[in-house]
């Protein structure tokens, strides 16, 4: 049907205009043109320009207020046209906004500044990954228009209860930069190059991959040269400094160089769904690219500096991400664009979740002060569209607020746990004091989230920020020279060990006990109740070389060597076998915590405590030995029938003998996993568990765990 | 972009010269689902094809649904190996099979 205002009603020079609508915000293709639309409350004035692409100079600049032509397209505080006949794919856009510069008031308007859309949903100017862009052009990131419909098939929202995901938090490039990855030559480091390598993620069985963050940022952002390699450039290499955040990463297509960034992943999350892998991203909304008070003007500073952030009574940018500005997230304006942005990936991606990082800054009031019921976080919990979606903070920021335990959730929001990080690095490291918190990470940290779920709890003990776990057991002390920091960035309270040796090591008793430490991680993580995430590389022993702040490395540092898939095959098979136990046993998994009793009248508590004595666990400030059993029948409230699993855990550096509880008359213990043993009888898949002989006693070697099935 | 139409035994030969982008794609668009009617049988030859761009691609798409809806049969030639890639890491290459030369893509529409 032909729309009656589909056709141009002015000009300027040779172009056919009309008035926009408002509405969506951003450049949208309608009828024979494309509709342009923008906010800023305090310009005075606006003008469209339009660039052939990556041409320096527009070829044209269209007002949107022209005495002169008889038009003014503006309503309320909107900006909006309608240009006609334009070659979308051809055409780069900006916007110039005019009005004061009164810096004290929070203004700094500037009308010669070729500004990015804050809707912009593609972006140009960093097409090819580390490509030395002409630093003379005066608009380095550029917006462009993309055409918003793709053939989604029969794609389908996974919805995977949050208490049966297991994460995999990974860096598109990390990946598969390395040669090593042996995907196709040009498509290394790229959304393209993670489809080849589904099937190894279905192989280790993990069914969520989280992104660090695709959202386009600048590369080049305060990049130098590597001090201690002077032919290499460091970078933003992880890319927590958002530019759009509407648009993916060019530099991570192979085909951003064709603007093709945005068929290419959502192919990619295509693929992963049809494998039945959810897709969480990590998204930065603290803070943008833009920096401080001498930064660049890229977008928001220059379209409504006092509405995007958040300014200081004599109008500088408060800094609490550490990055030198902070979004004004919980102001009506930026709270929308948020929304609007969570929305068009989970409608248009079909994204299944969202990581936010230093995500206290999004309960920070307009003045910085944390509030109790910060709107943003509760329109994002209320949101229709984003109703089945995981939404999980990073419940702490750079300003001192930390709020693991205490975040605004309204039954909504997941945690990462830092909490579970700390004290399993601790109790794994041989920390004593540990056993009642350990107990409570076991049951999905009731301590902290009794009155949510434990599905609130995403346990790790690695993640992109810190050691890697196979570092966490070489090294003492972090080695973040190559950073150009003077080893000054990082966090120095790392709770790691090196196991006798600092860094690499070539004694078989240093490294048998550092890929046990690994599989200790691994056993406790899978088995915590709670929503696991694994560190991409770690099931490999992926080494850092100690750095535990690989932010600017884009190098052998941060990139997995699948070389070491080989080399430390145990270690990936024990990954995979752990992750398989934990999707076989649904006692495991389930969104509630445990009750301690036994509500069922099976005979067994659901959740029993022990020690190296049955029924007697040792929860002295000296123990460094636990063990507990969960009774099968008690699996998600009593409505699944498991297995009985027991796990002895010894974290003390001599063996101990564990008297093993006993089952009822007919079921035998076997053994699951054993992390004292070498490779092959360290761990056994479902079904194929040795019975153990003894079935009263259970010698658990130093530093090690066993798992048990009782059946 | 250049559209050429003939037709050879009962098979439109599409010969498209150039860049299929968003300059050139309302044009194929047009002239190519002019000629698609119940049964049709065309193929693409695409060897002076230089460069599909993301419009480019949603039109073959567009044709490929439309042939689809008319129990129509279409196939392509010549894609050079640079687009058969852009094609495959965007997931536009279900659309058509891709043959060598002109003559193998009837052939295999017989």
């Amino acid at each position: 049907m032909l729309r009656i205002d589909m056709n141009p009603t002015h000009t300027f020079g040779e172009f056919k205009l009309r008035h926009g609508t408002p509405l969506p915000f951003g450049a949208t293709i309608v009828p024979g043109g494309i509709n342009f639309s923008v906010f800023s409350r305090h310009a005075s004035s606006c003008e469209l320009a339009l660039f052939r692409k990556h041409e320096e100079k527009p070829f044209v600049i269209i007002p949107f207020i022209s005495e002169e032509n008889d038009y003014h397209f503006v309503i309320g505080n909107v900006f909006t046209i309608i240009v006609f006949d334009l070659p979308y794919e051809e055409i780069e856009y900006a916007y110039r906004m005019d009005g004061s510069n009164d810096k004290a008031r929070g203004f700094c308007f500037d009308k010669t500044k070729y500004l990015l859309d804050p809707y912009a949903k593609l972006i140009g100017g960093r097409d090819i990954w580390k490509q030395q862009p002409d630093w003379s052009n005066e608009y380095q990131h550029r917006s462009r228009v993309v055409f918003d419909d793709f053939d989604w098939k029969n794609d389908k929202p996974l919805e995977i209860p949050f208490e049966d995901l297991v994460i995999y938090e990974m860096h598109v490039r990390s990946f598969t930069a390395h040669e090593s990855s042996k995907v196709k030559g040009g498509s290394r480091g790229t959304f393209a190059a993670i489809r080849e390598k589904i099937p190894y993620l279905k192989e280790l069985g993990i069914n969520c991959v989280e992104l660090l963050p695709i959202h386009e940022f600048d590369e080049f952002e305060n990049s130098k040269l590597n001090p201690t390699n002077p032919n290499e450039l460091l970078v933003n290499y992880w890319g927590y400094s958002t530019v759009g955040f509407f648009a993916p990463k060019a530099g991570y297509a192979a085909t951003g160089k064709f603007g093709m960034q945005v068929d290419e992943f959502k192919k990619l999350i295509s693929d992963l769904h049809a494998n039945k892998i959810e897709v969480i991203l990590d998204v930065v909304f603290n803070h943008t690219a833009e920096g401080n008070e001498k930064g660049s003007y890229i977008s928001f500073r220059g379209i409504d500096n006092s509405t995007y952030y958040l300014l200081t009574p004599e109008g500088y940018y408060y800094n609490f991400s550490g990055t030198g500005n902070t979004m004004n997230c919980n102001n009506p304006i930026v709270r929308n664009m948020i929304l609007d942005c969570l929305r068009y990936w989970v409608s248009e991606y079909h994204i299944d979740g969202f990581r936010f990082d230093l995500a206290a800054i999004l309960s920070r009031d307009e003045k910085g002060a944390p509030m109790a019921n910060p709107p943003l976080l509760e329109s994002l919990a209320y949101d229709p569209i984003l109703g089945k979606c995981k939404l999980i903070a990073e419940a702490w920021d750079a300003g001192g607020l930390y709020q693991v335990g205490s975040f605004p959730s309204w039954g909504r929001w997941a945690e990462w746990n830092g909490k579970f990080r700390d004290d399993i690095r601790k109790f794994i490291t041989g920390g004593s004091g540990m056993v009642g918190a350990i107990a409570q990470r076991i049951q999905g940290s009731p301590d902290l989230y009794h009155w949510r779920s434990p599905t609130a709890s995403v346990n790790f003990v690695t993640c992109h920020d810190g050691f890697t776990l196979m570092d966490l057991f070489s090294y003492n002390d972090k080695k973040n020279e190559a950073n150009g920091e003077n080893n000054n960035d990082g966090d120095n309270n790392n709770h790691s060990w090196n196991c006798g040796w600092e860094g690499e090591s070539s004694d078989e008793s240093v490294n048998f006990l550092r890929k046990k430490q690994v599989k200790n991680v691994f056993t406790l993580l899978l088995l915590c109740r709670g929503v696991p995430m694994i560190l991409s590389g770690d099931e490999m022993g992926h080494t850092q070389f100690g750095n535990n702040n690989a932010y600017c490395q884009d190098n052998e540092i941060s990139w997995l060597n699948w070389n070491d898939l080989e080399k430390n095959s145990e270690l990936f098979q024990y990954t995979k076998k752990m992750i398989g136990f934990r999707h076989d046993h649904p006692v495991l998994r389930h969104n509630k915590f445990f009750h301690n009793r036994d509500y069922m009248n099976t005979g067994y508590p659901d959740i029993s405590w022990h020690g190296t004595q049955a029924w007697n666990a040792d929860w002295g400030d000296g123990s460094r030995t636990l063990a507990f059993l969960l009774d099968g029948k008690h699996a998600k409230e009593g409505t699944i029938e498991d297995n009985y699993i027991y796990v002895a855990i010894n974290m003390h550096w001599d063996s101990h003998v564990f008297q093993i509880p006993q089952l009822p008359e007919g079921l035998k213990w076997y053994v699951a996993a054993n992390t004292d043993m070498p490779e092959g009888s360290d761990i056994f898949a479902s079904g194929e568990e040795p019975i153990i002989e003894q079935q009263f006693n259970f010698m658990v070697g130093s530093r090690s765990m066993i798992i048990l099935v009782g059946k | 972009m250049d559209i050429k139409i003939k037709e050879q035994a009962g098979v439109f030969i599409v010969t498209l010269i150039g860049n299929l982008d968003s300059v050139s794609s309302a044009d194929v668009q047009e002239v190519v689902l002019e000629k698609i009617t119940v049964g049709v049988k065309m193929v693409f030859d695409m060897r002076l094809c230089e460069f599909i761009s993301s419009a480019g691609l949603r039109v073959l798409l567009i044709i490929a649904k439309r042939i689809k809806i008319d129990n129509a049969f279409a196939a392509m030639s010549g894609l050079s190996d640079e687009i058969l890639e852009v094609m495959a890491m965007t997931g536009f290459d279900e659309m058509f099979d891709n043959y060598q030369t002109v003559d193998e893509a009837i052939n295999s529409l017989v």
